[in-house]
C-alpha cells in the first residue's frame, strides 16, 4: 500500500497524521510486520477453511444433468455445519470474497479512484455490520444435539432428516469407483439405515407417545432414505459421475456423539488423511485448520466485550473522579484478587453450560480490569487539558465531551492491550479445553492436545502446539509493533 | 483488605445465586413425576449437600414463606395435578421445584387446605403435605462418630418420618369423606403437637426472612468460616483445601524463586548489553518462551522426558503412601525431589517469561537513571555499579509482580498439577468441578481470593521495606 500514498514530499511535516506516523514506525520492525502477515494469514485460513478442507465436494456433475455446487449450496445449512462460529465463518468467507473482488475492480479501474473508495469503505462497513447480525443469529439457533433424542419429539425428526441428509451427503461425496467396491460404505449404509429405523420403532414400541410426537415418522424417513439411498447407488454406478473436491475431502467433526456416531462409524474407513485421525477417527488437520475460527472468534468476542466494559467504566472513573472513581477502582480491585482462569472456571462449573459462547462472555467479564485501568489513566491526563475545559466551556454534555473529545485520544494503549488481550484470551480457552472444562463439540487446540496427552500420539501433540505458538507469538509481535510504534519515545 | 475481601466475596455469590442454569436448583433435576408419595427427599444427597450449605432451595434475598397462602400452594398443586400436557414442561417443573422447595414451610398453608378440600384435590393435597413435612436424613461427616445429641435427634426425626410415612396418615385411593375422617384428625394431632415449629412470633419470622435465604445464608457460613462438607468424600472443605497445600506449595516456592532469579539474571544481562545481539537473543528468546503455554509444552516435555527417556517419572507426587512409609526421610525427599522435576521445570518456566519481562524493564529504568551514572563517573566497577546500586532499585517491579503475579501462579498450577497428577488443590479443583462437588470449589474460589489479597498485602509491605520512601504511616 505504501505505493499508493500520494504524499510526494518525504520530510516529516506537521500534516502528517499520527496514524501515518504509527503505521510508517510499525513496518519498521520487521518481526511486527511478519506477525502481522501471519495474523492475517491465520484469519485468511479461519475465513477460507471450507475451502481447503471440507467434506462436500466443491463441484459435481450428475450423469445426466450439469455443473452444481452442493459445497455453496449448503454453505448456510444447519446441518452441514452444526456450529454458529461455522456458519458466521462461513458468511464471512461470502462476503470477504465479494469484497476482494470489490477492491480488485476498484484497483484496475484506479482512474476514478477516490469515489470507489469511498464507496469500498461502505460496502466494508455493510459487510461487517451484515455479518455480526448474521453472527447474533446463527449463534442462537439451536444445533442438533443427540443426548436428548429419545425425550424429544423434534429432536427425533431433526435426526431422520440429518440421516436423510448424511446419506445425500455419502452419496455425493463417493465417487463411482466407490460405488462399485463390493465392500463401500455405501453399499452397507442402507442396511445401517435399516437398523437405525428398526431400533427406532422397537424403542418407540415400548413407550405411549403421543400422535403429534410419533417416532414412527422418524423410522420411516430413515427406511425412505435407504430406498432412495439404494436407487441412487444403483443410478450413479452406472454413470459417468464427476466431483472436485477440497484438497483435504474432511471437516472437523466428520463423527459427532450419540446415535450418528454408531451411525457413522460403520462407513468411516476413508484412508488419506494428510496428519492423520484423532480418537474418534476425525481427521486432525482439519480440526486443527477448524480450530484457528473457534480461537479466533474466542480471542475477538472475548476481548471486543471487555474492551467496551473496560474503556466505559474506565472513562466514567478518570471523567468524573472523586466517588465513581473510588466505586470502579474498589472493583477492579475485587476482581483482580480473583484470578481469572479460577473464576472463569467456576462460572463454567456452576452453570454446567460449556458452550464456546459462555466461555467467551466469561473471559469478557473477568478481564476487563486492565483495559479500565488504562483507560482511567488516560482520561486522568486528558482530562486536565485545555481542549477538555474548552469543550466544557461550550456546553458541550459529559457524555459527548467522554465519547467523542476524550476516548479517541485515549483509546491508541487500548489498542495494543487488547491485541495481547486476543492472544491471552485464545491461551486461556485452550486451557481450558485442555483440563477438559472446555466445549465439546467445536474443535479446540487444547483440546485436541489434551487427546495427545492421554494417548501419547505425536500426531495429535504437535500440530495444535504449533498452532497454539504461532497464533499467540504472532499476535505478541503485532502488539508488540504496536507499542512500540505508539511509543513516541521512540521516534528519532 | 477486609472490605475488599468482603467485596470479592460478594462477586463471588452474585456468580453463584444468578449463574443461569444453576445446577443444583429442587431436588430431581430432570424427573417429571407428578406424584409427590415417590419422590424422595434423600435423593441426590451429594447435590442436596450444596443445596443445604448454601440455602441454595431458598429464596434469594428475603424468604417468605413463613406466611405462605394456601391459594399460592394450592395453585402450584394444581398445575403439577395436569401434569406436563396441562401447562407445559416450563411451567409444570417450575410449580413442582417451588412445592418441593418449600418443604415444612408449606406445611401450614397445606393443612388449612387438607381442612378446606376435598375429593381428589384433597388426596393430593395429602400427597404433597406428606412429602413437605419429611425431614431430610442428616449428613455426618465421614470418619467421624456423630455426637450423642446429633444422633439423638437424627432418631427422633427418624421417628417422625417412620410415622408420617406409616399406612394410617393416609387413606385409601378413591376413599369416602367418612372414610378420610380419623386420618385428617391424625394429621392434626401431629401438628398440634409439632405447632412450635410453625407459630413462630414476629421476630423469629423475621429472622427467617433473613437469615434462611441464599444470601444469609452464604454470609452466615463466610462469618463462621464454615465451608461445609465436600459431597464426595464426606470431609469437610477447609481440611480438604489445607491438605492439598502442601503439595501446592511445594511446586510453586521453589519454582517462583528460580525464576526469580533466573530473571534477575537475565534482566541484568540483558539491559547491561542493551541493544546488543545478546540482548536481542534473550529478548527473543524470552518472548518465544511467553507465547509457547504451559501445556503445551510440559506435554512435550513429559512425552520426552518422561515416556521417551524415562529420565523422570510420568506423574504423582511420590511413589504413592505404601512405598514411602518404608523410606527413611532423606529417601523420601530424593524421590519426592525426583518425582517433581520436570513439573517445577515446566512451572519455572511458565512464570519466567512472565516475571524476566519486567525485570529488564526494571533494570532498563534503572541503568539510565542519574544515580547509576554518577556511581559510574566516580569510578566504582561495573559490577558494583550493577549489583550493588542498580539491582537493589532494579528490582522493584518484580516486587509489585509479586502479588499481581500469585493468581497466575494459581492459576498456572492448576494446569500443572493436571498434567503431572499431583495432589494439589488445581487438581482437587479440576476433579471437584468434574464430580459437581460444589462446596468444594466454593471454597477453593474463597480461600485463593484471600490468598491472592494475602499477597498483595505483603508486596506492599515489601515495598515499604525496600524503598524507604515509601510509608503507610
Amino acid at each position: 500500500m505504501s505505493g499508493s500514498l500520494p504524499t510526494p514530499v518525504p520530510t516529516r511535516s506537521a500534516s502528517q497524521s499520527q496514524w501515518a506516523i504509527v503505521r510508517r514506525m510499525f513496518r519498521r520492525k520487521r518481526l511486527a510486520v511478519w506477525g502481522l502477515r501471519v495474523a492475517v494469514g491465520l484469519v485468511a485460513l479461519a475465513v477460507y477453511a471450507p475451502l481447503i478442507a471440507c467434506e462436500i465436494p466443491l463441484l459435481w456433475r450428475e450423469p445426466g444433468g450439469g455443473l452444481e455446487s452442493p459445497w455453496l449450496a449448503r454453505l448456510f445449512d444447519e446441518i452441514s455445519w452444526e456450529h454458529g462460529v461455522d456458519r458466521f465463518f462461513n458468511s464471512l468467507l461470502v462476503t470477504c470474497t465479494l469484497g476482494l473482488l470489490i477492491a480488485l475492480v476498484a484497483r484496475l479501474i484506479r482512474g476514478r479512484g477516490r469515489a470507489w473508495q469511498g464507496w469500498l469503505r461502505w460496502y466494508a462497513g455493510a459487510a461487517l455490520v451484515l455479518a455480526l447480525v448474521q453472527a447474533a443469529g446463527l449463534a442462537f439457533t439451536r444445533s442438533l444435539p443427540y443426548e436428548d433424542f429419545a425425550r424429544d419429539p423434534e429432536r427425533r425428526e431433526a435426526l431422520a432428516d440429518h440421516a436423510l441428509v448424511w446419506a445425500e451427503r455419502q452419496l455425493r461425496n463417493s465417487s463411482a469407483a466407490e460405488l462399485l467396491a463390493p465392500n463401500a460404505p455405501l453399499a452397507r449404509a442402507p442396511a445401517a439405515l435399516r437398523e437405525l429405523a428398526s431400533r427406532i420403532s422397537a424403542w418407540a414400541e415400548g413407550r405411549s407417545v403421543s400422535a403429534t410426537s410419533d417416532p414412527l415418522d422418524a423410522a420411516n424417513a430413515l427406511t425412505r432414505a435407504a430406498t432412495q439411498l439404494e436407487a441412487a447407488v444403483q443410478g450413479r454406478a452406472q454413470g459417468g459421475w464427476w466431483a472436485l473436491r477440497a484438497p483435504i475431502p474432511y471437516g472437523p467433526g466428520d463423527q459427532r456423539g450419540g446415535r450418528e456416531e454408531q451411525f457413522v462409524r460403520a462407513f468411516a474407513d476413508r484412508p488419506d488423511h494428510l496428519l492423520g485421525t484423532d480418537l474418534q477417527g476425525r481427521d486432525v488437520f482439519a480440526r486443527v485448520l477448524y480450530g484457528t475460527r473457534i480461537s479466533l472468534t474466542i480471542g475477538l468476542v472475548a476481548v471486543s466485550i471487555y474492551v467496551t466494559i473496560g474503556t466505559i467504566l474506565g472513562a466514567l472513573a478518570g471523567y468524573f473522579g472523586r466517588k465513581v472513581d473510588l466505586v470502579i477502582m474498589r472493583l477492579v480491585e475485587i476482581v483482580i484478587c480473583v484470578p481469572g482462569l479460577f473464576l472463569i472456571m467456576m462460572i463454567v462449573a456452576l452453570t454446567e453450560n460449556r458452550s464456546i459462547f459462555l466461555i467467551m462472555v466469561a473471559i469478557g467479564l473477568v478481564g476487563w480490569t486492565g483495559v479500565c485501568r488504562l483507560v482511567r489513566g488516560q482520561f486522568l491526563r486528558e482530562r486536565a487539558l485545555d481542549y477538555v475545559t474548552a469543550a466544557r466551556a461550550l456546553g458541550l454534555s459529559d457524555g459527548r465531551i467522554i465519547f467523542r473529545h476524550v476516548l479517541p485520544n485515549a483509546l491508541s494503549p487500548v489498542l495494543v492491550a487488547a491485541t495481547f488481550g486476543v492472544a491471552s484470551a485464545i491461551l486461556t480457552e485452550n486451557t481450558l479445553a485442555f483440563i477438559g472444562l472446555g466445549d465439546f463439540t467445536v474443535p479446540s487446540w487444547g483440546r485436541i492436545l489434551n487427546d495427545g496427552r492421554d494417548s501419547g500420539y505425536w500426531h495429535l501433540i504437535l500440530p495444535p502446539s504449533i498452532a497454539i505458538f504461532l497464533t499467540v507469538t504472532a499476535l505478541n509481535l503485532v502488539g508488540d509493533g504496536i507499542r512500540d510504534a505508539l511509543d513516541p519515545k521512540l521516534r528519532n | 483488605m477486609i472490605p475488599t475481601f468482603l467485596g470479592i466475596s460478594l462477586v463471588i455469590w452474585l456468580v453463584m445465586a444468578f449463574s443461569p442454569g444453576k445446577p443444583a436448583g429442587a431436588g430431581g433435576g430432570g424427573d417429571m413425576g407428578a406424584d409427590p408419595s415417590a419422590m424422595d427427599p434423600n435423593r441426590d444427597e451429594s447435590e442436596r449437600i450444596f443445596r443445604e450449605q448454601f440455602a441454595l432451595n431458598r429464596p434469594v434475598l428475603w424468604n417468605d414463606w413463613t406466611s405462605l397462602s394456601e391459594e399460592e400452594v394450592l395453585a402450584s398443586i394444581q398445575i403439577v395435578r395436569g401434569g406436563v400436557a396441562g401447562h407445559g414442561v416450563a411451567i409444570f417443573r417450575r410449580a413442582r421445584e417451588r412445592l418441593m422447595d418449600w418443604g415444612r414451610y408449606a406445611v401450614p398453608a397445606l393443612m388449612g387446605l387438607l381442612r378446606r378440600t376435598e375429593g381428589e384435590v384433597q388426596t393430593a393435597v395429602l400427597g404433597w403435605l406428606r412429602y413437605s413435612a419429611l425431614r431430610p436424613n442428616a449428613i455426618h461427616e465421614a470418619g467421624v462418630t456423630p455426637t450423642e445429641k446429633a444422633l439423638a435427634l437424627d432418631r427422633q426425626h427418624q421417628e417422625e418420618n417412620q410415622r408420617l410415612k406409616g399406612a394410617a396418615m393416609q387413606w385409601p385411593p378413591a376413599s369416602q369423606p367418612a372414610e378420610r375422617e380419623p386420618v385428617l384428625a391424625r394429621w392434626e394431632t401431629w401438628y398440634r403437637e409439632s405447632a412450635s415449629e410453625w407459630d413462630l412470633g414476629f421476630a423469629a419470622s423475621l429472622w427467617r426472612g433473613a437469615s434462611d435465604t441464599q444470601f444469609g445464608r452464604y454470609w452466615g457460613n463466610l462469618l463462621t468460616g464454615d465451608l461445609g462438607l465436600s459431597s464426595r468424600e464426606r470431609k469437610p472443605v477447609w481440611d480438604m483445601i489445607m491438605s492439598r497445600f502442601k503439595y501446592s506449595l511445594s511446586l510453586a516456592v521453589p519454582s517462583f524463586l528460580i525464576a526469580w532469579i533466573l530473571a534477575v539474571l537475565l534482566g541484568v544481562v540483558s539491559a547491561t548489553n542493551h541493544g546488543k545481539p545478546l540482548d536481542h537473543g534473550i529478548g527473543l528468546g524470552l518472548f518465544l518462551l511467553y507465547s509457547i503455554p504451559v501445556f503445551a509444552t510440559a506435554t512435550v516435555l513429559q512425552r520426552i522426558l518422561a515416556q521417551e527417556l524415562k529420565w523422570f517419572p510420568v506423574s504423582n507426587f511420590d511413589q504413592g503412601a505404601a512405598a514411602t512409609q518404608v523410606m527413611t526421610t532423606w529417601a523420601h525427599f530424593k524421590d519426592i525431589l525426583w518425582h517433581i522435576t520436570l513439573p517445577i521445570l515446566c512451572y519455572t518456566y511458565g512464570s519466567l517469561a512472565y516475571i524476566s519481562r519486567q525485570a529488564r524493564s526494571g533494570m532498563l529504568e534503572v541503568l539510565k537513571s542519574d544515580y547509576v551514572r554518577t556511581a559510574r563517573a566516580k569510578g566504582l566497577p561495573e559490577r558494583q555499579v550493577i549489583w550493588r546500586h542498580a539491582v537493589r532499585n532494579g528490582m522493584m517491579p518484580v516486587v509489585t509482580l509479586l502479588g499481581t503475579a500469585l493468581p497466575v501462579l494459581l492459576g498456572g498450577s492448576v494446569v500443572i498439577e493436571y498434567i503431572f497428577n499431583i495432589d494439589g488443590f488445581g487438581l482437587l479443583l479440576i476433579n471437584s468441578i468434574h464430580q459437581k462437588d460444589y462446596n468444594v470449589i466454593m471454597g477453593i474460589e474463597l480461600i485463593v481470593a484471600a490468598l491472592t489479597l494475602v499477597g498483595m498485602l505483603l508486596t506492599d509491605i515489601l515495598y515499604a521495606v525496600m524503598d524507604p520512601r515509601i510509608s503507610y504511616a
